[in-house]
């Protein structure tokens, strides 16, 4: 099989997607899984029937511990105490080894903190849901070890419960709502920690439920939804106001990680709106934007266009086999095209930034050659649908029309989509769904004129100017790893399989041109693994350097740049899983040493000067964009004082 | 089918099976599966031998062919004929075609004769074994599958074929637990009031002390082995395993710091927040979670409805300025009302929280008008509010000592009585701020009347000295005072002559306590005065938890409900006889008093030094019903001094047992679940099972929840079914007017209470045992 794949790549762009080859591996992986559970059982029970104690100690060197007179429980004991040493050393090395820890010396709790997770770190509670998941009333669907087990029970049904509906409302009888406290976050399922590092080191300076505030809110509905729904934005200002109450009258700092730094874009939108500028002045000391994509993630519009991306939105590779080999193709677009969330990240900013950061295409289509359509492989949905009937015809699971290939063909094929025309391509292939998106947001540039309300834009950085409240502090920190593996652009091919379908369009596996950093029909660039550089950074520079336009009320800016740096990796590291502990990607960033130093200088106060104000820490650029800012924008000086 | 399938593989074998089958029991039936899975495995082996790919084919449809029998066969065993008929698809067909009409015939009544009785557990095991005998063969095929050289053609249709079976058995596995969760589902009261009535207020739920689970932010370093935020209270207890070597360790963690009431130095404990951090406090013994359940039933979800947590510890004063609940609690309000269209709150309340609402209605009214009240409030229910305090509080901080410590039973009074020392565990109930919020208020009067004791039947607390040594004492009257002072509960020690004077002898009612705690424990006393205003002389913030000194605001919009439970047998604490040791000659009041174990009575109403009195087993009646008497009908005078605005009050007493109409019947007995029998069973009215008794659910829900529109005319015929009526079922409304000084107050009273009475029909319980049942 491998030999073959590896033939098919190496001819260039030709599309033969071989489904065969496809079922064969998956059905050989399935059995290996299944031979591999048998076996290691079998090996166990003779074990088990065949040694006797002394070849077990023997076995297990448990020898060393005993003396003649001595039995084998002892040389247990003595076996597990030595274990159970150990775990006290290594436990007490990184107990010295947390940065909260040694800081507790010189500084202490000073601005309370309200923590904003990102999209799907937050857990979700069940609260009603079909048969196939009954008994599971408020058990947590999403975000914990039954989780886990959920899936393996029922992949389908899981996916079914976990999606909001086509018109991201509750699907019927499903009701998900977020779960709550410091619980929902800390860690998405047992030992894979979100935010439980970055808690434990703001405990040790002095933070507590009382001056924190973790904010879950359920991360699949709109930004609109979370307003009209929950009354989130009434919510977030409440919970300010009363940890800046609570706390002497301090100023609240907010502390974001991915979709959160969305959600605080819109926040302070909306508060400037709603509340004026006067009271974020009063009420809000900074933000802190770790990792938040503010020009969006270009994955987001492969998921919705065809369910596919390299791996879901945060959880790695976790997620990817979870979500992808299960599904149909249909369910998982569906899946993602539910997220009333998902659209606040699609990729925006003009083409020229992403060009100039990325040097990659957003997306391409190529022309695809007509090959004799196998009649096996048509997807469920569209068989539904293909009996000849009414003339507009539908794919039943997503609620959309068919598209001819031919058509397609015709109009998208070949053509190079940017930032500014990848809703061309989103409304004629999905119409019912664009329509939708843009009930909810105002993606600006993009196609038709959008006359919407005000608070459609809010979430996006680049069509609103920062409000006026001076006094608000931001600073933005993300990760770069120094590998280019963070998606950028697409390479799709239409599907040459189907005559008529929905999601005629995937991603072209078979191209892969190294020069380009293009693998498999993926253009990979820098970034943190999940979100590209340009997003992260951008914005932010254009706060920084952009001018009164942009930044009218010249709210100070701070920006820092984790660069990886692998030899600070070592294998003794607990979380070598996780990259270590001072890992940039995208999620393991909030536990990375550095950053969590820097979070606690922010908030924090030292304790020998008690009179000091909370200030922004200096710049940190360890990549050349201020360069290519400068070449953007000649007129601009970077790196001096403004 | 059955014959079908044993004719084929007994002609493989050569071996008979057959029509046993037929007239089969249902072990027996798994048994011939068990054979004919065993086949299954032969045959394969002789197909290997030639090692053919289309040898592949026939072994699949075997294979296909049991596991589509199994299906009609464990449907058939478990659903009766009826699921089998419903079954679809080619399997029920080719299994039709292949045996002859009349003895399918035969064999769908012998089973559904089988099947008239209910699953048993066997059918269950039945299923299980078969389930794990065809995985097992599964697993063997693929062995093979994997063997042969060269992939079969269809592993595709391999792969579907063993996705549905196992799909299927999956599926009646679930079916049978849904089958038993279901009738759980269905005797639900919320479920079975699902279809008339939906949410309509937004809910805040108030939970009680202890019943908040507390976390661990900061620990001393006996309790390094905690890791962060794990609980220490509540929940699954996890925290708790830590402690099992030095449980010292975890109370000084649980206490807060005697002098202040604050956090002692390097340990932080706070409340966990959620709806999980007060539904259950040990696995298995519900708080809220019953409740959840229900009003989750009518419509409740996190978008209309929403439990507040908060540190039990504290005291009142403390909850507003350090932890700013109340402010917290007015937010939640307005978040909860903007959330559902504007629709005003309702309060939800269980044992304490009942005082911290009355703090909040006094504390919202100061800070934020009655208007707000109005605006925002629409009912509070009040269920077991001790609105007078529980006398046990006063015991646990003289003592250390209570029947049980203040909610949960046994359990408790053996984890704080002999794990921990003495005076520690005094200590402990001396740090926290919130019990003297619980401390008996009001005149004696008023306690007896609902006791229907004297003065001398049942004073609160009495006192004499155990084996007095008159040396002993002698020479303490000789002995200058010394200045002395116990480390442990922070207070000064006494001599002899002190104890002498202040307490042999002598007895102290609810109205005079208050001189002896502040001669005894001084400091402590002077404590819980600048916390709380005992005597409530002045409308201070320290005087706004008492019900008694402090009228309810002026928000005529808002109702009230009192919902409370009294036991039939007199098993709550209303007072103590106290001995002193006689042989130390000084002392702290820490180790000087203990309960006289043994004063008991005949009759039993004093039990090992313990006064009983009617009550929820926790809280005395005069507690629960007193306060709210005064609001509803006043003190008799021609204003209602305490409600000045005749904020409507309704009372609603349960008596055990459920509805009067069953309540001989042994109604606990009824239900079938073990954890509610275990707590008393469905009606159990004791203090914190009360929030699981189904008529309280059921009237809770009913306060809460609004008919459906198609229901208009229903509820033209029932009249106003919106209004709950009063429910008096024990002796407090007499009690209540001894309470009255004058018979005219006492006519009054009683005319204002027959005006009460509305004729509305009582709510109906279709799913509750009647005595036609038995």
């Amino acid at each position: 099989m491998a030999e073959r794949d590896a033939a098919i790549a190496t001819k260039d762009n030709v599309a033969t997607r071989t489904s065969r080859a496809d079922v064969g591996r998956a059905g050989s992986q399935m059995s290996t899984l299944i031979l591999g559970a048998f076996v290691v059982l079998v090996v166990g029970i003779l074990a088990g029937t065949l040694l006797n104690e002394r070849e077990l100690v023997r076995l297990f060197k448990l020898d060393q511990h005993f003396d003649k007179e001595s039995t084998l429980l002892d040389g247990v004991t003595a076996t597990v105490n030595t274990a159970v040493e150990d775990l006290k050393q290594q436990y007490a090395e990184a107990f010295a080894d947390r940065v909260g820890l040694k800081m507790k010396e010189e500084y202490h709790a000073f601005s309370p903190v309200l923590l904003l997770p990102g999209i799907t770190s937050t857990a979700l509670e069940l609260w009603q849901g079909k048969e196939c998941a009954s008994e599971q009333f408020r058990k947590k669907f999403w975000g914990s070890e039954s989780m886990m087990r959920n899936f393996v029970r029922n992949a389908s049904c899981w996916l079914e419960h976990l999606g909001l509906s086509n018109e991201w409302d509750d699907p019927e009888n499903i009701v998900l709502r977020a779960s709550e406290g410091f619980s929902a976050s800390d860690f998405l399922f047992p030992g894979y920690f979100v935010w439980a590092k970055m808690l434990e080191n703001l405990r040790d300076v002095g933070y507590e439920p009382r001056n924190m505030h973790l904010l879950a809110y359920d991360w699949r509905q709109s930004l609109e939804d979370l307003e009209s729904k929950e009354a989130f934005w009434e919510h977030m200002a409440g919970m300010v106001e009363r940890l800046r109450n609570r706390n002497h009258a301090r100023r609240v700092y907010i502390v974001s990680h991915s979709m959160g730094g969305v959600l605080a874009h819109y926040f302070i939108h909306w508060a400037s709106h709603h509340k004026g500028d006067q009271w974020i002045t009063d009420n809000v000391e900074g933000w802190i934007n770790i990792a938040g994509p503010l020009l969006g993630v270009p994955k987001t519009i492969s998921a919705v266009l065809s369910g596919e991306m390299r791996d879901t939105a945060e959880f790695g590779m976790f997620s990817k086999q979870v979500i992808g080999a299960i599904f149909g193709n249909d369910l998982f677009v569906r899946f993602f095209r539910s997220l009333g969330s998902l659209p606040s990240m699609f990729p925006s900013g003009s083409p020229k930034v992403w060009q100039a950061f990325h040097k990659a295409p957003l997306l391409r289509v190529q022309e695809s050659m007509k090959e004799e359509a196998s009649t096996e492989s048509h997807s469920e949905a569209t068989k539904n649908v293909s009996e000849p009937g009414s003339p507009p015809r539908r794919d039943m699971i997503l609620d959309e029309p068919l598209c001819k290939r031919t058509d397609l063909q015709e109009t998208v094929a070949g053509s190079e989509y940017s930032t500014a025309t990848i809703y061309e391509l989103l409304g004629k292939v999905a119409p019912r769904y664009f329509a939708l998106v843009q009930s909810h947001y105002a993606h600006g540039s993009s196609g038709p004129e959008t006359v919407g309300s005000l608070s459609k834009k809010w979430f996006s950085s680049e069509q609103n100017p920062l409000p006026g409240a001076a006094e608000l502090k931001i600073t933005c920190m993300y990760g770069v790893l120094q590998s280019h593996t963070t998606e950028v652009g697409y390479e799709y091919s239409i599907d040459a399989d189907a005559d008529e379908s929905a999601t005629l369009l995937s991603i072209n596996t078979s191209v892969s041109v190294p020069e380009f950093n293009l693998t498999k029909g993926i253009y990979n660039g820098r970034g943190d693994g999940t979100v590209p550089w340009a997003s992260m950074v951008y914005p932010c520079l254009k706060w920084k350097y952009g001018g009164l336009l942009i930044n009218p009320a010249r709210l100070p800016v701070s920006i820092r740049e984790y660069l990886e740096d692998p030899s600070k990796l070592s294998l003794l590291d607990k979380d070598y899983m996780r990259g270590g502990k001072y890992s940039v990607g995208h999620v393991e960033i909030i536990a990375n040493m550095d950053v969590m130093r820097d979070v606690i200088k922010l908030v924090s106060l030292p304790l020998d000067k008690p009179e000091a104000k909370p200030t922004l820490l200096e710049d940190v650029f360890a990549t050349d964009a201020n360069d290519i800012f400068e070449k953007l924008h000649p007129g601009r000086k970077v790196g001096g004082e403004e | 089918m059955v014959r079908d399938w044993h004719g084929m593989a007994g002609h493989e074998d050569g071996s008979k099976s057959d029509h046993g089958s037929d007239r089969d029991s249902q072990s027996s039936d798994a048994a011939s599966q068990a054979s004919a899975e065993s086949k299954v495995v032969k045959r394969e082996k002789r197909g290997d031998e030639s090692r053919s790919v289309s040898a592949m084919n026939p072994l699949v449809a075997a294979f296909y062919r049991a596991s589509s029998l199994q299906r009609t066969e464990a449907a058939e065993v478990l659903f009766g004929s009826s699921a089998t008929d419903s079954m679809s698809g080619p399997t029920a067909n080719s299994g039709a075609a292949s045996g002859s009409e009349s003895e399918m015939d035969l064999q769908r009544r012998t089973h559904s004769k089988l099947t008239e009785k209910p699953p048993s557990v066997w059918s269950v095991v039945v299923v299980l074994s078969v389930c794990l005998l065809l995985v097992a063969g599964i697993l063997l095929a693929l062995y093979k599958v994997t063997q042969s050289e060269q992939w079969p053609t269809s592993i595709e249709e391999t792969k579907t074929r063993i996705k549905e079976t196992t799909d299927y058995f999956e599926e009646t596995i679930e079916k049978v637990k849904e089958r038993v969760s279901r009738k759980e589902q269905l005797r639900r009261i919320g479920w079975s009031m699902k279809g008339n009535r939906v949410a309509d207020a937004p809910v805040i739920i108030i939970p009680g002390i202890t019943s908040i689970s507390m976390e661990m932010w900061d620990g001393r370093e006996c309790a390094a082995q905690v890791t962060f935020r794990e609980r220490l209270w509540g929940g699954l207890m996890d925290g708790v395993r830590h402690f099992l070597r030095d449980t010292k360790c975890w109370m000084e963690h649980m206490s807060l710091d005697l002098l202040t009431w604050d956090d002692p130095a390097g340990i932080r404990l706070r409340p966990a927040a959620g709806f999980s951090s007060a539904d259950f406090l040990l696995p298995n013994f519900w708080v809220w979670g019953k409740m959840l359940e229900n009003l989750h039933d009518v419509g409740y979800e996190p978008r209309n409805m929403h439990l507040l947590t908060y540190d039990w510890r504290l005291s009142f004063h403390d909850l507003d300025s350090r932890d700013a609940f109340f402010k917290q609690l007015q937010v939640h309000v307005e978040l909860l009302r903007c959330r559902n269209g504007g629709k005003r709150v309702a309060l939800l309340t269980h044992s304490m929280g009942g005082l911290i609402t009355q703090y909040f209605l006094q504390w919202a009214e100061y800070n934020l008008g009655t208007r707000w009240i109005n605006e925002h409030l629409v009912s509070w229910i009040n269920i077991a509010s001790p609105s007078l305090g529980v006398c046990k509080s006063v015991s646990a901080v003289l003592s250390g000592e209570m029947r049980d410590t203040a909610e949960f039973g046994r359990f408790s009074r053996q984890m704080f009585g002999s794990l921990f020392g003495y005076d520690r565990t005094i200590s402990f109930f001396r740090s926290l701020g919130s019990l003297p919020s619980m401390f008996p208020i009001g005149s004696a009067k008023m306690w007896h009347a609902y006791s229907g004791k004297t003065d001398d039947e049942a004073p609160l607390l009495s006192f004499e000295t155990l084996a007095p040594d008159s040396s002993v004492l002698a020479s303490a009257r000789n002995e200058t005072l010394k200045e002395a002072w116990d480390n442990v509960v922070q207070e000064r020690i006494m001599d002899r002559a002190q104890i002498e004077r202040l307490a042999n002898g002598t007895s102290y009612s609810v109205s005079n306590y208050f001189d002896f705690l502040a001669e005894a424990i001084p400091r402590y006393y002077k404590q819980v005065k600048t916390h709380y205003e005992l005597n409530g002389n002045n409308n201070s913030r320290n005087s706004w938890y008492s019900a008694l000194h402090n009228p309810l605001p002026q928000a005529p919009q808002l109702k009230i409900y009192c919902l409370y439970g009294v036991l039939n047998s007199t098993s709550t604490e209303i007072g103590y006889h106290y001995l002193i040791d006689g042989s130390q000659n000084l002392s702290d009041s820490s180790s000087i008093f203990f309960l006289n174990p043994g004063a008991s009575s005949e009759r039993g109403d004093v039990k090992n030094g313990v006064i009983m009195g009617y009550g929820d087993g926790t809280v005395p009646l005069a507690s629960l019903a007193h306060g709210c008497y005064l609001w509803k009908l006043g003190d008799g005078s021609p204003i209602n001094r305490m409600n000045p605005a005749n904020i409507p009050v309704t009372i609603r007493e349960y008596l055990p047992g459920g509805p009067s109409e069953t309540r001989n019947l042994g109604a606990a007995f009824w239900t079938e679940d073990f954890n509610t029998l275990i707590r008393g069973g469905e009606f159990a009215v004791t203090h914190v099972e009360i929030l699981g008794n189904r008529e309280v659910l059921r009237d809770a829900l009913h306060i809460l929840t609004k008919p459906l529109r198609n229901d208009h005319q229903q509820r033209d015929m029932d009249g106003d079914v919106d209004e709950l009526n009063d429910q008096i079922q024990s002796h407090s409304f007499d009690a209540y007017l001894k309470t009255l000084d004058s018979s005219e107050q006492v006519d009054r009273v009683i005319d204002l209470f027959e005006q009460c009475k509305v004729s509305a029909p009582v709510v109906k319980d279709e799913h509750a045992p009647s005595s036609s049942d038995r």
